[in-house]
């Protein structure tokens, strides 16, 4: 057999021309060794025919012994040798002292605040016209919700604030939990 | 083997110590780029280049992993099987080269894995564009050299199953021409020993209604007319570069196949190549071209494409051209 240059097909030893392009043999062509063919397969599934030559350690990291603990039937945790054990540390109560009162960030109470002056506009016009001092209309809307009785006095919408704020700190901790 | 592969192991490369894998000496990291169930790369032996793949399944109970011995014994059997069962296509796609397939030479257990090394090709990378745009006395080789390795294939019942673009490697030969190498037979099987079910793989782009009918398991006979199927469609690229066309409600061309559809073959092809391409594209395999008729109608269609050449070089206007005695040349003059 012969292989051809243009298309690398083989072709019988007996041919001039390629079988499937057509080109012209010539004397330069290789020739092929057809009975390398069938036989040039090999396979092996035997592991020990080959050489042992391990991957370096980089390629492998090796995985850490692990020890299984069954749990014996009335027992309530498994019999974990103590040098296994976490360490125990010794409990030590903590006392944070309360920061002193800064009398410059102190908040005034909002319930012994005076109530605002009703807003009234007396800056000039930009568009021109005579519009000042007047008051915001009221709008005409659906009939107001019925009044929720305030149980703590002026302080509630402080303490809906902290409120608020407490459920998002919350929700982000739970997003952080759960979704990272 | 795109560019992506060897960017990526580029930057490995610096860190990369080549370690052995039996007789062969791994030279760059592998990779699992466009590979499904298994890893390759380069590797080398006695100074010459190979292709090595490593597959991620089955993997070979080793001494070392603790194993009760019904399990143990469970896994070498199910390794066996696999071995046994590769084994045999091997040797059959071995005994199938024409010299186009890029055939595998060595099937080999390393530790707990398998292993199947093959030639090296030089690639020249094209893609769908680049291929559809060489000239035509290139794609008739191309075209016929792909007939010819599956027509082996076929004589041999081997079916390759996975025929596409991908699977099949452009390689520049002497004198500025193309050939074409049939790469990557993890899909293959033999005609009488088809897979079933969810064992069947292959491209949903280029796959053969009955080969679809088999998945779901359905009544559907699979042999080598799969691949006429498959490479019905590469030959539609190869000519106009794009698939054949069908209606939007089909996402593939099997589906339209499947429902009696129309399949709209390119204009930009040629006559005669459209007709080919149909008789490729048949539903029933039993209608459909096999290989070895695909290969006799190129050579029937280049026989006449390059009689008409011919017919037209003699019916040249060279009649326009007076000679020394001011007389016409006629076509006549040529006969």
């Amino acid at each position: 057999m012969w292989i051809c240059t243009k298309c690398e097909t083989f072709n019988e030893e007996t041919s001039l021309v390629c079988c499937v392009c057509g080109n012209r043999r010539e004397s330069t062509d290789a020739k092929c060794d057809t009975t390398r063919l069938e036989s040039n397969f090999k396979s092996s599934m035997e592991d020990s025919d080959l050489p042992k030559v391990k991957r370096p350690d980089v390629a492998r990291i090796p995985k850490p012994a692990r020890e299984t603990y069954k749990i014996e039937e009335g027992q309530e945790s498994p019999e974990i040798p103590a040098e296994l054990m976490p360490e125990k540390k010794e409990e030590t109560e903590i006392t944070i002292s309360k920061p002193k009162a800064d009398p410059a960030n102190e908040v005034a109470d909002i319930g012994t605040m005076p109530e605002p002056a009703p807003f009234t506009d007396n800056s000039e016009n930009p568009f021109g016209g005579d519009w000042r001092g007047e008051t915001a209309p009221v709008p005409q809307g659906p009939a107001s919700p019925p009044q929720v009785q305030n149980t703590s006095g002026s302080k509630a919408p402080l303490i809906l604030g902290l409120a608020a704020l407490m459920a998002a700190v919350a929700g982000i901790v739970v997003y952080m939990v759960f979704f990272n | 083997m795109g560019e992506l592969s060897i960017s990526l192991s580029k930057g490995q490369d610096d860190k990369f110590i080549p370690y052995n894998i039996g007789n062969y000496l791994l030279t760059r990291p592998m990779t699992s780029n466009k590979s499904g169930f298994s890893k390759w790369g380069f590797c080398t032996k006695g100074g010459k280049e190979y292709f090595i793949k490593e597959f991620l399944n089955p993997v070979y109970p080793l001494d070392s992993i603790k194993l009760e011995p019904d399990v143990r014994q469970r896994k070498i059997d199910q390794c066996v099987e696999w071995f046994n069962a590769k084994k045999n296509i091997y040797f059959s796609i071995a005994a199938s080269q024409a010299g186009n397939l890029v055939p595998p030479l060595e099937l080999f257990r390393y530790d707990s894995h398998f292993y199947l090394v093959t030639d090296k090709v030089s690639e020249t990378p094209m893609d769908t564009h680049e291929l559809s745009s060489i000239d035509m006395d290139n794609k008739f080789i191309l075209m016929k050299v792909l007939a010819n390795s599956f027509t082996k294939l076929a004589e041999n019942h081997v079916v390759h199953a996975d025929v596409k673009l991908d699977n099949l490697m452009i390689k520049q030969t002497n004198g500025c021409f193309f050939t074409i190498k049939v790469i990557d037979f993890d899909a293959s099987y033999l005609e009488d020993d088809p897979p079933v079910g969810e064992e069947i793989q292959g491209d949903f782009v280029y796959l053969a209604p009955e080969t679809f009918l088999a998945m779901i398991e359905e009544p559907a006979v699979l042999t080598s007319k799969v691949d006429v199927f498959a490479m019905g469609i590469v030959f539609h690229q190869l000519l106009c570069g794009e698939l054949p066309g069908f209606d939007d409600e089909y996402d593939y061309v099997y589906e339209a196949v499947l429902n009696d559809a129309e399949l709209r073959i390119s204009e930009n092809i040629p006559e005669e190549f459209r007709a080919l391409i149909a008789d490729m594209l048949r539903k029933e395999p039993a209608d459909r071209f096999s290989m070895k008729q695909v290969l006799s109608a190129l050579k029937s269609i280049e026989a006449s494409k390059r009689a008409s050449d011919q017919k037209s070089v003699h019916a040249a206007p060279v009649a326009v051209i007076p000679d020394k005695d001011s007389r016409w040349i006629t076509s006549d003059d040529f006969d």
